[in-house]
């Protein structure tokens, strides 16, 4: 049945003390871990209703995702990724890995959870064992900052996102051989400025369909332009389709597909004004949104499948003093 | 003739008060008497001739011209050029590039010339204003007011467009440059340097211009929309204090948006690619408003940048700080010009014509005999050394070199500025380069003279420039090559590069120069030395 | 002064053909010139253009609110740690001066650039480059004596300040990409006796209008033929293919490392200023990718200049001066960027006259306050001119009219000066 944006309801708030970069749920649904402009990781116990912060990182969590075996992994602007075992009473630290020597923009787990890659500042692409942090793989180093990084369900191909100046870059590697199978342009989410030569957007995020046949680009369209999202045929690099939210500035932060229909969710916005936007899963429809009270800068799906936990920002004009989770329950 | 009797008459009928030109002289004088500064001599009729032509046209005289006003024994010569200067079509066209320097401070907006307006069209509006001598407040209308698609004033919307509609960019030159006042710093905050400079001015301000949108036009240009709702909201960035206000003038009261019923606020409601035009327009409440006797700077900052024009330097100055803390040099001239250009109904051309009339702006640069020093500028009492603007001196170089003369001696007709204006087109790629190099940074006003080393290099050896020197039919050296007397060659020589007779040591180093072998390389290389020397690139 | 025979033989090199500008020299010179001769001092300027943010570099407050993701790193000085994104200047911190309490309390990068380089808020002083060749200016100098170095891309803000009331021959040569300036070269076209009958006239003709005028603007115009004649001599110092590869190594081979070796060559060749502009430093949005990109640049480019001059014997001469217009907030904003902030940031120095291992002033937990020490932008001002022996509380004397070299309302900060 496919999700209805009008009959989600909010099913809890949580507010942080600091600005917000990332969120995942662990696997039971219990816990919910964010990470942000902050060294701590805060850890929502959703089942007691309590909210702690977990030492571990030195710089911003940048990312979160759940692994197999009960792991949630993070991973910081300094370069260290550590892996939290959620199965007990509290999150705690499984292993510790410094993963790159410099800011990891990027993290992605294996649809069947064993594995995650990194993505840095550098171009560095590594894929790790998610139940012990030991390497299984690296590519050869991409030109220009990685934002996004993800695994195809064949287990052998690893797609990149990156901030190529004017022509940011979708790549389709090879794992074993390192070859880069696939290039694709998307100038159309380039924030290039002549005056300082400079590409201020890029792809700031990027997934792949579960079946891995679409990868969805998202970020922002011009230096000052809009969120947008545009998705593409794996295989062919043929643009499918663009969604173009109707909401005015900001980037797109984000994206999910729904396992159950194939449907797709993306996240983004602006100080005071975000949003979860629905999109038709076999047209892209823009089937509404849930609007948040500011722009959503990572998200969640409920392992359940019928919740979303986003991670926003609140602040002053168009600085951003703290951050809230909220959660959504999915009708029907 | 007539035009000059008519306007003594006018004058004299006016006001039994006698004319500008001489209460700037009395007020001009009044104070170097009490700094017991001498002043400088009348200037000669050569040096008169010069900056007349280069002051009202923007080019120097032909060596014919010079020769002709030189040898007219007529007292009233000077008069009868500055009437008939500034009836010239060269006087409009020297005027639109003149304010448009000072309008658009060489800007032009991001993304080219399929965003921008023609500068051509432009510059158009700006000569045929000024050829009609329309007054300064029906233009600061048109340009303030102006969304791009009036058929006759349509281009003035170049001062926005040039600024990309940036609404802090626009608030700061609306203040600079139509009442003389940089309110930048008051941006971030209250100044504490000067208090009249409030940051509620500042915002009143932004408040007209903030609701103004670029709205590019199908093949290439721009237009304006504006938004009909929208609150200007400010905060210190010192105090964290915040504010909000509606648009109103510096120093004038708040004015408040009419009450209009929701949904009734436009008249073509925002929409994609649709030009957004709102029932009430803040932006043409500021055109309405601004340019009037009452609004505090716009009379003074026209008449103080009129005298700087003609005077190398303002009353106040620089020309866009008016404020507690930089007085006039001359506050009772300063008032007297403002309220005289309020009473003249803001004419451009009269109140060029009383400066130009005065003796102090006849003075010569050369310092009085007996002094020692330079008397303070703000003094006035010797003629400023001011440089040539990148305009003119691409322009008295064609002039010089002959180019410019025999180009018009083939134009049809000379009397419509349009048509002289076209027909200069054909001069100004060649010319491109000298004008590139000596124009300022976009975005600052051009003020003193300031040579650099990449000019200097420029004018000894750029490829781009040098061919302005060869000979060539029409050309100034091959009307000396058809000369034989030495003294005949260097007295046209200098008439036509420095708009005077060579003195006697010139004719006679000249004399030694031009008997080699080579006539016309000495020539040229005589002709390329005066083109360098600080007298031709100055304005004396 | 313990200079190295490489440098005096370039020097000596230079003066060999200087015969021409003496006259030149001469003609410009003012009541303030001195007649006997002075060590040689030199400035280099390297100029943050956009404002570098004092967190990611030369204070930083991890952990903080405001302190972003990097950490800090210990340096040269115990106890002392400064970001982690300079760690070969946190290896030689102690042969630096760092100013950590900088209140310009200017938030604008036209009045940021200004002030800075101008020691002032009114208009019309001269920039630093500027007011030091004048004030440096020695009767044989040869070379322009202020030669800006920066890429040719525009950003008017940049370009702000020039000589003001000195005079166009105290202006700043623009060097664009390190390319020597236009038309260096005489064309074809123009032969050696037109040219040199050429320069005769103009000479002639501005002796004769000098008569009786006012001088500076005729001796501005004179002065600008003499530098472009000099610098059509010696334009081979703009071959930087004359540097051995491993000195572009060092260097960096990028804008910033280039443009910073031809500074070098041009300090040599007796250039008394030379700025260079770092670009970019405006980060509005993703400042933390940006600083890491910007810093990597500037700090290996930094630390191989200072090596370089020290080895060649001209760091005890040279004052090196590193600053910007103003510095980044303590607030990040929702695109990861910081913005303008002038109420409390940082600048360093080197070289010629000021402290090592000094590092001034301090700011609150936060970063947002100057905690001991202020230091205008007018202190700074002074303290650079005392650096190189100028008396910051001396008048520029110009026909008559005198006029405060540094604002009379700063001072010098004398724990700066070594």
């Amino acid at each position: 049945m496919p999700i209805d944006p009008k009959k989600a309801t909010p099913a809890g708030e949580f507010p942080v003390a600091t600005p917000l970069l990332s969120v995942a749920f662990d696997a039971s649904g219990r816990f919910l871990l964010a990470g942000g402009r902050d060294h701590g990781l805060v850890a929502v116990d959703l089942g007691a209703q309590k909210v702690e912060t977990l030492a571990g990182h030195d710089s911003w969590i940048g990312n979160l995702a759940r692994a197999e075996g009960g792991l949630v992994i993070s991973a910081d602007y300094a370069g260290r990724v550590i892996a939290w075992d959620c199965a007990g009473s509290q999150p705690e630290v499984r292993w510790t890995l410094e993963a790159h020597p410099a800011t990891i923009y990027a993290l992605a787990v294996s649809p069947d959870g064993k594995s995650f890659a990194t993505a840095d500042r550098d171009g560095l692409v590594r894929v790790w064992h998610s139940n012990d942090g030991t390497p299984a793989g690296e590519l050869p180093r991409i030109a220009h900052p990685a934002y996004g990084v993800a695994l195809h369900p064949d287990g052998k191909r690893v797609v990149t996102a990156d901030r190529q100046p004017q022509k940011p870059r979708l790549l389709v590697h090879d794992l074993a051989s390192g070859r880069e199978l696939l290039a694709i342009e998307v100038a159309q989410l380039s924030g290039y400025r002549r005056v300082e030569d400079i590409e201020w957007g890029g792809i700031r995020a990027m997934i792949l369909s579960p079946d891995g046949g679409q990868i969805v680009a998202c970020g922002r369209k011009g230096y000052d332009g809009t969120g947008g999202a545009i998705v593409f045929d794996t295989t062919t690099g043929k643009e499918i389709r663009q969604l173009a939210s109707p909401l005015k500035g900001g980037f797109c932060y984000g994206a999910r597909f729904f396992p159950q229909d194939g449907s797709l969710l993306t996240v983004g916005g602006d100080l005071g004004k975000g949003e979860l936007r629905f999109w038709g899963a076999t047209d892209g429809t823009d089937r509404g949104a849930i609007e948040i009270a500011g722009p959503g800068m990572a998200f969640d799906l409920h392992p359940d499948g019928r919740q979303v936990a986003v991670a926003m920002n609140v602040g002053k004009g168009s600085y951003p003093d703290s951050g809230r989770i909220a959660l959504y329950r999915f009708g029907g | 003739m007539s035009a000059v009797s008519l306007a003594c008459a006018f004058a004299t009928a006016l006001a039994e008060t006698p004319p500008l030109h001489r209460e700037i002289d009395a007020l001009i004088g009044e104070r170097l008497t009490t700094q017991k500064v001498t002043p400088a001599a009348r200037c000669d009729d050569a040096t008169f001739v010069r900056r007349l032509y280069l002051d009202l046209t923007g080019i120097i005289p032909t060596a014919a011209e010079a020769r002709a006003f030189i040898d007219d024994p007529a007292p009233d010569k000077r008069a009868r050029l500055i009437e008939a200067l500034l009836a010239s079509p060269a006087h409009a066209i020297h005027l639109a590039r003149v304010f448009d320097v000072m309008l658009l401070e060489r800007r032009s907006a991001m993304g080219g010339s399929t965003v921008d307006v023609a500068p051509a069209s432009w510059r158009a509006y700006l000569a045929g204003a000024f050829a009609e001598n329309r007054p300064w407040d029906q233009m600061a209308r048109e340009i303030l007011g102006s969304d791009g698609l009036d058929e006759k004033t349509g281009a003035a919307v170049r001062f926005y467009i040039a600024r990309n509609v940036d609404a802090h960019q626009l608030t700061r030159d609306v203040g600079r440059l139509f009442l003389g006042m940089d309110l930048q710093c008051a941006q971030c905050h209250d100044d504490p340097r000067f208090s009249d400079y409030r940051q509620a001015d500042y915002y009143g301000l932004y408040a007209f211009l903030e609701r103004s949108k670029i709205h590019p036009l199908k093949p290439k240009g721009s237009a304006l929309g504006e938004l009909g709702v929208g609150e200007t909201k400010f905060t210190s960035v010192f105090t964290a204090k915040s504010g909000s206000t509606a648009p109103k003038l510096p120093g004038g009261g708040m004015i408040a948006d009419p009450v209009l019923a929701k949904g009734a606020e436009y008249r073509v409601a925002p929409a994609t690619k649709e030009r957004p035009v709102p029932v009430y327009s803040r932006r043409q409440k500021l055109a309405e408003e601004l340019p009037k006797a009452a609004t505090d700077g716009f009379a003074a900052n026209l008449a103080n940048r009129l005298w700087a024009h003609l005077l190398g330097r303002g009353l106040v100055h620089p020309l866009d700080l008016r404020h507690e803390g930089n007085p006039p040099s001359h506050p009772a001239l300063f008032q007297r010009l403002e309220q005289w250009t309020i009473d003249n109904g803001f004419n451009i051309r009269a109140l060029l014509r009383e400066i130009a009339l005065s003796e102090t702006y006849q003075r010569a640069s050369l310092l009085p005999a007996g002094t020692s020093g330079v008397p303070p500028e703000d003094t006035f009492a010797v003629a400023g050394l001011r440089g040539l603007s990148a305009e003119s001196f691409r322009w008295s170089v064609l002039q010089a070199t002959g180019r410019l003369e025999s180009h018009l001696a083939r134009a049809n007709d000379l009397t419509d500025w349009q048509a002289r204006l076209s027909h200069l087109e054909a001069l100004e790629r060649p010319s491109a380069g000298l004008l590139a190099v000596f124009s300022g940074l976009p975005g600052q006003p051009e003020s003193g003279f300031q040579p650099t080393v990449d000019q200097a290099l420029h004018l000894l050896n750029s490829a781009k420039s040098l061919p302005l020197l060869e000979a060539g039919p029409g050309t100034l050296l091959e009307r000396l090559a058809a000369m034989q007397d030495p003294a005949t060659v260097t007295e046209e020589l200098y008439l036509a590069v420095l708009s005077r007779r060579p003195t006697a040591d010139e004719s006679a180093e000249a004399a030694a120069v031009l008997t080699g072998a080579d006539r016309t390389g000495a020539l040229k290389s005589l002709l390329h030395g005066l083109l360098l020397s600080a007298e031709f690139r100055l304005n004396h | 002064m313990n200079v190295s025979p490489t440098s005096l033989t370039t020097r000596r090199q230079w003066l060999a053909g200087a015969a021409s500008a003496g006259a030149a020299a001469a003609l410009a010179s003012s009541a303030t010139a001195r007649t006997e001769p002075k060590p040689r001092r030199q400035l280099l300027l390297l100029f943050l253009s956009g404002g570098a943010s004092q967190f990611e570099t030369w204070d930083p407050k991890p952990g903080a609110k405001t302190g972003g993701p990097f950490r800090s790193i210990p340096t040269s000085i115990p106890g002392t740690h400064i970001g982690e994104l300079l760690p070969h200047t946190a290896k030689i911190l102690h042969r630096l001066t760092v100013v950590r309490s900088v209140q310009s309390n200017i938030a604008d990068h036209f009045q940021g650039h200004y002030a800075l380089q101008s020691g002032r808020i009114a208009p019309g002083y001269p920039v630093l480059g500027s007011a030091v060749a004048k004030l440096l200016e020695q009767p044989d100098d040869v070379l322009p004596g202020y030669i800006s170095i920066r890429r040719n891309g525009p950003k008017a803000y940049t370009d702000i300040g020039d000589a003001g009331f000195l005079g166009a021959k105290y202006d700043g040569v623009k060097v664009y990409d390190n390319l020597p300036p236009e038309n260096l070269v005489r064309p074809a076209s123009i032969s050696p006796g037109h040219a040199s009958a050429a320069d005769r006239a103009r000479r002639a003709a501005d002796e004769r209008f000098r008569q009786g005028r006012d001088a500076r603007p005729i001796a501005a115009n004179e002065a600008t033929f003499s530098q472009a004649e000099a610098l059509m001599r010696h334009r081979e110092i703009f071959e930087l293919a004359q540097e051995p590869a491993s000195m572009h190594d060092r260097y960096g081979r990028h804008e910033f490392g280039q443009h910073c070796l031809l500074a070098r060559r041009l300090l040599e060749a007796g250039v008394n200023c030379v700025r260079v502009t770092h670009f970019d430093w405006d980060a509005h949005q993703d400042n933390f990718y940006w600083h890491q990109i910007r810093c990597a640049e500037f700090d290996r480019t930094f630390v191989t200049l200072l090596d370089d001059l020290e080895q060649r014997g001209m760091l005890d001469h040279t004052l090196v001066v590193v600053t910007g217009e103003m510095g980044r907030t303590p607030q990040i904003n929702n695109l990861g960027g910081r913005d303008h902030w002038g109420r409390a940031w940082s600048m360093a120095m080197a070289g010629c006259g000021v402290q090592q291992g000094l590092v001034y002033g301090s700011t609150n937990d936060l970063g947002t306050e100057v905690a001991e020490d202020p230091v205008t932008h007018g202190d700074l001002f002074h303290t650079y001119l005392q650096a190189l022996g100028i008396d910051s509380h001396g008048n520029y004397l110009i026909d008559g009219q005198t006029n405060p070299i540094a604002d009379p309302d700063a001072t010098p900060v004398k724990a700066l000066l070594s």
